[in-house]
């Protein structure tokens, strides 16, 4: 059973069908398409057309539950810098004055007008929904995508023989790190740990159990690993590529239909401010 | 034809006080496998560093002397040079293996010295064939068997074409059919046409499953070479018991016979050697069929009490469709040592986890009880004062700065009374061979004392039964010896043990009962006697019991019982009908 962000050999469409450069130059598309948008209603698309993925590839469900965390915990601090926003020259597209009214706030001293405001409101759930597309989608890429592909495919492409020794650590590391973090938990637990608590310096300091020990592994872990890859060679020099790029057409065509994505939304942004608020 | 040599080598860590080497005079000759024997801390992981280069190249360190392979100095040359002559396998296989098929994974090294497609190819082939692999090629290496991994590890190393193997304990995480399966690899590689020189790092926990396939032995003890020579002669000398590190079984049988008069030529080291010798020794005394004492089994086997535990129709099924349990049924008896044994991938730590609600039933109807409460009804915080468990890894546990501290947390997250507090820590220091170390940093303390502490952490939640996850893994004889017997104090206190464990030496030993699992099923339990007596079953679930009972299997034509398992037991048989006499040491 794969762990959190292990990839998982599957019989599936995303798995076996398309080359594992295409799956980078889409994941990559999507994430550059993303981050030019600031209205939702561009974002929306990305969101459903992202259940395909996710249907396809049959990744396990649990592992959104970290995108989940992710979009609740960081709701405060992302509100924190777009709820309060009543200029209305930032709009581009919206009505400036429906946009920058504020819903709820008023007139304070030395600050000016703040408020919770429609492109706000806005701009928090784009950038939310900017935050579950761009983690998604790279989790269908980890899921469905082996390291030794990811490796292969980052030197075919010249990548630094460096690059592709950090990314395939990391590739190693984070389910192995998932495993050990599931180990320490569990071990702690079983001592009447606990992380929850209403006090939050409390949560801080009862931290250190799962902590420390994570630290000790994730040291001796990257040391064990760094000496394995290179007694076994790896930056001895320049290394053998043994499987060729030589996509399909199909997947041509993906990366080209990207990559056109991706010019027209950057020259969209540019022109006509297609995706602003 | 030296392949190596240390010459009067010595190396001290950048911030160390002490050298971990000192003065290593030793040489290793082709084609030859070589036993580096020593107890934990004994400096042998540092030797195969320096053998690889790793120090001082990687982890900075003050040499003196050197270390050459195949007469090249490794002081002059980066570890990724020194990797096309000497390659090293580690002991845990999941930190060795990049690549998503067993194919992939072996042309790993080759692919990256840069060696043409072509060449990679045939490397790859010829290591898959003399690691026995071929079959595996484009299996997912996270699908194979912890034997299949670390065999899978050793053909990638292969694939280098080294002079040198170098294996840091290579069997230790494994089950003893894996053991076997490694042990046969590294014969092929090292009589077979690779023709490398296997150095083989071993602690004594596994010295049974390679003494027979040793050539050469250099014993280390704190950082010093003790003993270096051939097999057959450093294995029988004392200071192999005295640095704890141990005999195999049947060689220490052979020392007994011969300390107590037997004539015997030549101590066996492999358990066909002493087969072979044991039969000649009873041809010459004419011993056609052995008496066999009705007392040589050891005195104190225990009666067992009312069930503690109880597990009924368990089930447990991992995403997406993985059985790891199919229907348990097994009862845990009051005040016994249980082991619980199998083959890696049995289900026996899936089992134990539903003990302690760290997993729920994929079934409705199971039952999981522990002192007659079903588990799943019981809050966390209620079952770890009943029954607990102790995982493998101290690492992943241990944080605080001081012993006294890691052991008081438990009662501290319980909101224990001081007072209750610290005498739970004061018996846990006494129980588990920590007195003296209460105030010592838990990050300096050797392996055998993180272990006892792991264990002792839990002692102050004062659970009926501890489930404890391989507690003699990592440890030298003597650490065993200090492990088990603070487990018999609990037991005798009245507490109930199981270990989950691939030391069979151990639950012949210590265990008054044993299960054996197979395929997320109890396939038998009983007493540990009855157990190991049934080799067909045993076979069955690829577990192999102690060497001293497969001897007695092997004899069984001569009137052997079935069910020795321990030295003394098996000399108590012998040395009557040998005509010298009993010399009995009960309980041992």
């Amino acid at each position: 059973m794969a762990r959190w962000l292990e990839y998982e050999k599957r019989d599936t469409f995303l798995h076996n069908k398309l080359h594992p450069l295409t799956k980078m130059v889409v994941v990559a598309g999507i994430v550059i398409i993303s981050g030019l948008w600031l209205d939702p209603r561009f974002q929306a698309p990305l969101v459903l057309f992202l259940l395909i993925p996710i249907y396809v590839s049959k990744i396990p469900l649990y592992w959104f539950w970290v995108v989940v965390l992710a979009v609740v915990t960081s709701a405060y601090p992302v509100a924190t810098t777009s709820l309060g926003q009543t200029n209305a020259g930032l709009y581009r597209n919206l009505d400036p004055v429906w946009a920058s009214e504020p819903l709820l706030g008023g007139d304070v001293p030395v600050i000016g007008t703040i408020g919770i405001t429609r492109g706000g409101l806005l701009w928090l759930l784009n950038a939310e929904l900017r935050s579950i597309i761009m983690a998604s989608y790279i989790f269908v890429f980890v899921y469905t995508t082996s390291m030794s592909e990811v490796t292969d495919t980052l030197l075919g492409l010249g990548a630094p023989q460096p690059v592709v020794f950090v990314v395939s650590i990391a590739y190693k590391l984070v389910p192995t790190m998932s495993r050990v973090v599931e180990n320490i938990m569990n071990a702690q637990r079983l001592r009447g740990w606990s992380l929850r608590h209403w006090n939050p310096v409390k949560i801080v300091r009862r931290a250190a159990p799962l902590m420390k020990p994570l630290m000790r592994r994730v040291a001796m872990l990257v040391e064990q690993i760094t000496t394995t890859t290179q007694v076994r060679g790896f930056g001895s020099g320049k290394v053998t590529v043994t499987r060729k790029l030589d996509p399909k057409p199909l997947d041509i065509a993906l990366m080209v239909v990207t990559a056109v994505a991706v010019v027209a939304s950057v020259v969209g942004v540019i022109l006509v401010d297609l995706g602003q608020l | 034809m030296k392949v190596v040599e240390f010459k009067d080598f010595s190396l001290r860590y950048l911030r160390s006080e002490e050298r971990s080497l000192k003065n290593i005079n030793v040489s290793f000759e082709k084609g030859t496998t070589v036993g580096l024997l020593g107890p934990a801390g004994a400096g042998k992981t540092t030797f195969l560093k320096a053998l690889m280069g790793i120090v001082p190249h990687i982890e900075p360190g003050y040499i003196e002397g050197s270390v050459t392979v195949n007469g090249l100095d490794n002081s002059e040359h980066k570890v990724a040079e020194i990797a096309r002559r000497v390659a090293l396998v580690l002991e845990n296989p999941d930190v060795q293996i990049f690549s998503l098929t067993v194919g992939d994974d072996v042309a790993f090294g080759p692919k990256n010295l840069g060696m043409p497609a072509e060449d990679i190819i045939r490397r790859v082939e010829r290591a898959m064939q003399e690691t026995g692999i071929v079959a595996l090629r484009d299996r997912n290496p996270n699908d194979l068997s912890g034997g299949q991994q670390q065999t899978l590890a050793i053909a990638g190393a292969v694939a280098m074409e080294p002079k040198v193997l170098a294996m840091d304990e290579p069997t230790a995480m494994l089950d003893p059919v894996g053991k076997d399966e490694v042990m046969s690899v590294v014969e092929r590689i090292t009589k077979g046409d690779t023709q490398a020189t296997t150095v083989i790092a071993e602690s004594g926990a596994d010295l049974e499953a390679l003494a027979g396939k040793l050539d050469q032995v250099v014993v280390l003890d704190k950082g010093e070479v003790i003993l270096d020579g051939p097999a057959e002669e450093v294995l029988i000398d004392a200071k192999i018991n005295e640095v704890g590190i141990g005999r195999p079984q049947v060689t220490e049988l052979f020392v007994r016979l011969r300390d107590a008069g037997a004539e015997v030529p030549n101590i066996p080291v492999s358990l066909d050697q002493a087969a072979e010798s044991l039969r000649r020794l009873l041809v010459e005394a004419g011993v056609d069929q052995l008496q066999v004492p009705a007392d040589y089994g050891r005195p104190d086997e225990r009666s067992p009490g009312e069930p503690v535990v109880r597990i009924r129709n368990l089930h447990h099924t991992y995403r997406p469709n993985v059985r790891a349990l199919r229907g348990v049924d097994l009862d845990i008896h009051q005040g016994e040592l249980l082991g619980i044994i199998g083959q890696n991938g049995s289900g026996k730590t899936t089992m134990c986890y539903h003990l302690v609600k760290l997993l729920k039933p994929s079934n409705k109807d199971a039952v999981v009880e522990v002192l007659g409460q079903s588990v799943q009804k019981l809050r966390l915080r209620e079952v770890i004062g009943q029954i607990n468990y102790i995982f493998q890894n101290p690492d992943e546990q241990i944080f605080a700065d001081r012993v006294r501290d890691e052991i008081g947390f438990a009662p501290m997250m319980m909101e224990y009374g001081e007072e209750e507090t610290k005498q739970a820590i004061e018996e846990a220091l006494d129980i588990f061979n920590l007195r003296g170390h209460g105030d010592d940093y838990t990050m300096k303390l050797p392996q055998d004392l993180k272990t006892y502490l792991s264990i002792a952490c839990i002692y102050p939640l004062r659970p009926k039964v501890y489930i404890i996850d391989e507690p003699t893994t990592g440890l030298d004889t003597h650490g065993i010896e200090v492990m088990m017997g603070a487990l018999r104090v609990l037991r005798d206190a009245g507490h109930t043990i199981a270990i989950v464990t691939h030391d069979m030496e151990t639950v012949a030993r210590h265990c008054d009962r044993a299960a054996v699992m197979l395929d997320g099923q109890v396939l038998m339990v009983g007493t540990t006697r009855e157990v190991f007596a049934q080799p067909e079953r045993l076979i069955e679930a690829d577990i192999k019991p102690p060497q001293i009972t497969q001897l007695g299997h092997t004899l069984s034509d001569t009137g052997m019982p079935m069910d020795v398992l321990t030295v003394p037991e098996m000399a108590n048989i012998l040395l009557p009908n040998l005509g010298l006499g009993s010399p009995v040491r009960r309980g041992e």
